[in-house]
């Protein structure tokens, strides 16, 4: 196959994918509703712990840092939130899974590209809430917004999604073992936010746990972009943490690639 | 030259057994006894291209199970199976390429968006050229006679209108083998009959060899010059729709109507009793034994009215299914 004709699958999955977004137009507004109800309760929230503190810092962050960060974490973590993952457990549970394997396309990349067309408007829609929020910051409570600043935040932006989207790949590939996994979507999306500093910022949890946390890939879908907005990253630590998410991409990747296979496997009762 | 050629597929599914009782469900949390279930049964038939041949069954009979390996979605537990030369399960692109499945209960189209549109998403996936899909896809929509449906959303469409569409969907990359399992399941009478017109003509429209399955008898007695009957994952008859009737010539049925009531009982006293249908006791007797039968049942029975009549294809069909009637 030519590679423009394998850009052409993609690109068109992509496309039907953004159609079928538009389609939405409720969905658009809801998911901006909830985007911003949490923001207003947990800014609420540490207003309100910060008032009773004398001290100048909590868990090393300034009053405005907290709040900065906590605004802009919550419209991150509603960025680069999923959604597939229920097609793929439909595709599973139901036997739906068929009607790609009968078609010469990939699944993943035709799930992978219509998600990303489907989400592109809402995305739009977030990121343009992440500017406002962050023009509101600026002109307020003088939030330090800088171009490297917003450069680098696009960058890792791209990385927490695509470390996201492998996550749940792997999440809702476990519907080949387990019949009902729809409920289990929401209980590892409420931990994976909490563990990629999407309520709190991770150092809450204490340095121990915050350093483990540093390692593992969660914290480079939510912490690590809004902290690179933020200017919280020292500069020596841009690169090396940049290199680690490179890393578990690809270690996930290959995760998804492995679960896969062996799941294919039992789907086509291979052996069995 | 056969572009499908089976030779003693065999498919087992294993799954476990489950006492009732939470006793049962307790002991099954540690120890599952596991079952072993022939899903299909040295199944081996050989189909010509550009031929229609009905796959018949009752349900569990095995139909899907082998049509999704003739597809290329299940792996045989043994056996082989060869498609245009190519092992299905492979699933080689230049195989993918040239095939087509369409399962009446699923659906490859998207639901919140016209069907043109995954029309033109099945374009690009096939690798159609734009000048064909035009020409294949104005020949359809005419064939099909759904111009004005195109462009509503798939979920707002009639079963009857979607399946259309499914059948539309799968014809645009022109696949040489087309595997239809129950494509009219759910549909009323006239949508049944409107996709069996569209379905007939279609290989000698597109010299497309297809396979198809289904409950209804009329869908294969309009389609298809060959069946395959297959029942407990074995084939029980393989050959033409008139040779079933054939096979069952040997069997009349023998209806009678009586001037005053006759208990059950009695009229079960006779052998080959089936029933009462519409006032008429109907009995399934054997050709050689009807002169003596009717002589019996005139003797001592207050008969008004008797009738001869050949088994109609479905009681065939069920007699075949049961296994009753041998097979070459």
């Amino acid at each position: 196959m030519s590679d423009f004709a394998v850009l052409g699958k993609y690109g068109k999955c992509f496309s039907t994918g953004l159609k079928a977004g538009f389609e939405y137009r409720v969905n658009i507004i809801f998911s901006i509703a909830g985007a911003i109800a949490p923001v207003v309760i947990q800014t609420a929230l540490w207003i309100a712990l910060y008032s009773q503190d004398s001290s100048e810092t909590m868990f090393g962050f300034t009053f405005v840092q907290m709040v900065s960060y906590t605004v802009i974490a919550q419209l991150v973590s509603r960025l680069v939130r999923t959604g597939f993952e229920y097609d793929v457990d439909y595709d599973l549970r139901t036997g739906s899974l068929d009607r790609f394997l009968v078609k010469p396309i990939g699944y993943f990349g035709f799930r992978l590209f219509s998600f990303l067309g489907d989400k592109l408007v809402q995305s739009l829609v977030m990121g343009l809430l992440i500017a406002i929020a962050v023009a509101f910051l600026v002109f307020n409570i003088g939030f330090p917004l800088t171009a490297a600043g917003v450069f680098l935040f696009i960058a890792a932006m791209l990385i927490a999604f695509t470390l996201n989207f492998l996550l749940f790949w792997c999440v809702a590939l476990a519907g080949f073992w387990l019949t009902e996994i729809g409920f289990l979507f929401e209980a590892v999306r409420i931990v994976i936010i909490a563990l990629s500093g999407g309520i709190f910022p991770l150092a809450v949890f204490g340095s121990g746990a915050a350093r483990v946390l540093n390692l593992l890939p969660f914290r480079f879908t939510i912490q690590f972009p809004t902290e690179l907005l933020c200017g919280r990253i020292p500069k020596v630590s841009v690169a090396p943490s940049f290199a680690l998410a490179a890393l578990w991409i690809f270690a996930l990747t290959a995760l998804g690639q492995i679960i896969w296979r062996r799941g294919i496997r039992r789907f086509a009762a291979v052996g069995s | 030259m056969s572009i499908i050629e089976v030779n003693n597929l065999c498919r087992n599914f294993t799954y476990y057994e489950k006492d009732s009782g939470l006793r049962g469900s307790f002991n099954n949390f540690f120890a599952r006894k596991t079952i072993v279930k022939e899903a299909v049964k040295n199944v081996s038939f050989n189909i010509e291209a550009g031929t229609t041949v009905g796959f018949l069954g009752p349900n569990g009979a095995g139909k899907t199970t082998t049509l999704k390996m003739l597809a290329g979605i299940m792996h045989p537990s043994s056996g082989d199976a060869l498609v245009m030369g190519q092992v299905p399960w492979l699933r080689k692109k230049n195989f993918r390429m040239r095939i087509a499945i369409v399962m009446g209960q699923r659906s490859q189209l998207w639901p919140d968006l016209p069907a043109i549109e995954s029309f033109d998403l099945n374009r690009t996936i096939y690798e159609i050229g734009r000048t064909d899909y035009k020409k294949t896809l104005e020949e359809l929509v005419e064939l099909f006679g759904i111009k004005e449906q195109l462009n509503v959303q798939v979920r707002r469409l009639s079963l009857g209108e979607r399946m259309k569409m499914e059948i539309i969907a799968s014809l645009l990359h022109r696949p040489e083998v087309l595997y239809l399992d129950e494509p009219t399941i759910g549909l009323d009478i006239i949508s049944q009959q409107a996709i069996r017109d569209l379905l007939r003509g279609l290989n000698a429209r597109f010299g497309t060899t297809v396979m198809l399955t289904s409950h209804y008898l009329s869908d294969i007695e309009d389609l298809c010059e060959r069946i395959i009957l297959i029942n407990h994952g074995s084939v029980v008859y393989d050959g033409p729709l008139a040779g079933v009737n054939e096979k069952l010539a040997d069997r009349k049925i023998v209806r009678l109507m009586f001037s005053e009531s006759v208990s059950e009982s009695r009229l079960a006293g006779f052998s080959g009793f089936s029933g009462i249908e519409n006032g008429y006791a109907s009995y399934e007797i054997e050709r050689a034994d009807v002169r003596a039968f009717s002589r019996r049942a005139l003797e001592e029975l207050p008969v008004i009215d008797l009738t001869i009549e050949d088994m109609p294809l479905e009681a065939g069909i069920a007699r075949l299914y049961r296994g009753e009637a041998s097979h070459e």
